[in-house]
């Protein structure tokens, strides 16, 4: 009974991946599909490459055609154009070290691995939060305000009710037994 | 060197098994004809004139300093020289959306990169690069802007040149150098400022190492009130 009741779940539904705190996830599948597809792709094109035949001769024979650079920036090999000196300015001189480091071919992808979430989002969530633990003690503090507030106006409605009964015992009296008026001052005082 | 004239044939030998035709140089089949003056460099299957120039023509891939001039709907009307004004959209900033926009007023003065230059039609810029990264482009605060030529900017930022290698050895500063001719700098006190300027200004015609030295060190002991 209990095997046969479980559920198992091999894909996540369209619409739940749609939503926006899925998103990393909805890449990672399309992703595994998209390697999936090119595979299959890659098998073809080999298979049908053992039978086709390639002709390099055109290729070879054309002559080498001259390209138009008018960018001295190319033509020069110019560095960029930020810098700093004497640790004035502090990220641009980690600048420097990057662009040289990607002027010389040096720079891997692993350097900005590092960095999953942009500063501005860092600083909003932790941001965030902070806003979120001053909600709570300002919470806290009008919930104990509320509290007293309650309990005033808890003491206020039995202070009410007891009145209430007061008036309604009187009233009832009153229409009971009309003669007993001189009787009533006697026992008050 | 060899300095050309428009119109004259380049005939230089090194030159004739180049594949890449650089500023200045214009080709009518086989003969290559100069069309700026200028004086000619090779290097590595390149040939080029280096013009000396004020007025900055737009190239994919430069970068310049900008200044703000006007805000039109999504668009920034910048001025970078040329003879129409360039156009930045608000997003191409880092972290810009359609809530967050940049913060840029008229007479604001940004650095940032030349992506599109259709003929005909105004300049595109950006401040952002294909990762969506300033990469320290962006809006200059404070310092000082100044113009120079075209040939004393490509200068500064050529990677051979000791002119700011020695500037820095004296000073504590920051320069931002635009193709453009224009240069930012920003130092810690006005007459750093004053000093780095008028070294930068005076290094244009100084091709000697001692010669440069000499004028980096009168520059840094003078007293700027006199």
């Amino acid at each position: 009974m209990t095997a046969s009741e479980r559920v198992v779940v091999k894909e996540l539904s369209s619409s739940l991946l749609d939503m926006k705190f899925m998103l990393k996830k909805k890449k990672q599948i399309e992703t595994k599909a998209a390697k999936k597809k090119e595979a299959k792709l890659d098998q073809l094109i080999t298979e049908k490459e053992a039978e086709a035949t390639c002709s390099t001769e055109i290729l070879k024979s054309s002559e080498p055609k001259l390209e138009i650079c008018y960018d001295y920036a190319k033509l020069e090999n110019l560095k960029f154009g930020r810098l700093s000196f004497g640790g004035f300015n502090k990220e641009v001189e980690l600048l420097m070290e990057y662009y040289e480091k990607l002027q010389n071919g040096m720079l891997s992808d692993s350097d900005d691995d590092g960095m999953d979430v942009d500063d501005e989002e860092m600083a909003k969530s932790l941001g965030g939060q902070k806003l979120a633990a001053l909600d709570k003690k300002s919470q806290s503090k009008r919930e104990r305000r509320q509290q007293n507030e309650r309990n005033e106006e808890t003491t206020g409605g039995r202070r009410f009710n007891i009145k209430d009964i007061r008036k309604r015992f009187a009233a009832d009296d009153v229409a009971d037994a009309p003669e007993r008026k001189f009787m009533k001052p006697a026992e008050d005082c | 060197m060899t300095v050309y004239l428009p119109g004259d044939v380049i005939n230089e030998p090194s030159s004739s098994d180049s594949s890449i035709i650089g500023y200045g140089i214009s080709v009518r089949g086989q003969t290559r004809i100069a069309t700026q003056p200028g004086a000619f460099h090779n290097d590595d299957g390149k040939v080029w004139l280096n013009v000396h120039s004020k007025r900055y023509i737009p190239q994919e891939g430069d970068r310049v300093i900008a200044i703000v001039t006007s805000k039109t709907g999504d668009f920034f009307r910048l001025d970078i020289g040329t003879a129409e004004y360039a156009m930045i959209n608000f997003t191409n900033f880092e972290g810009a959306t359609k809530r967050n926009r940049p913060n840029l007023k008229t007479g604001d003065i940004i650095y940032a990169t030349v992506f599109d230059t259709t003929p005909r039609t105004e300049a595109e810029l950006t401040c952002v690069d294909d990762e969506k990264r300033a990469r320290g482009m962006g809006q200059l605060n404070g310092g000082f802007m100044f113009k120079v030529s075209l040939n004393h900017c490509r200068r500064l930022i050529n990677p051979s040149c000791k002119i700011l290698q020695t500037v820095g050895k004296f000073f504590k500063f920051e320069i931002t150098v635009g193709m453009n001719g224009r240069i930012w700098i920003s130092a810690s006190t006005s007459d750093d400022i004053i000093k780095i300027h008028d070294i930068i200004n005076k290094s244009e015609f100084i091709t000697d190492e001692d010669e440069l030295i000499t004028l980096v060190q009168n520059n840094y002991t003078r007293s700027v009130s006199d």
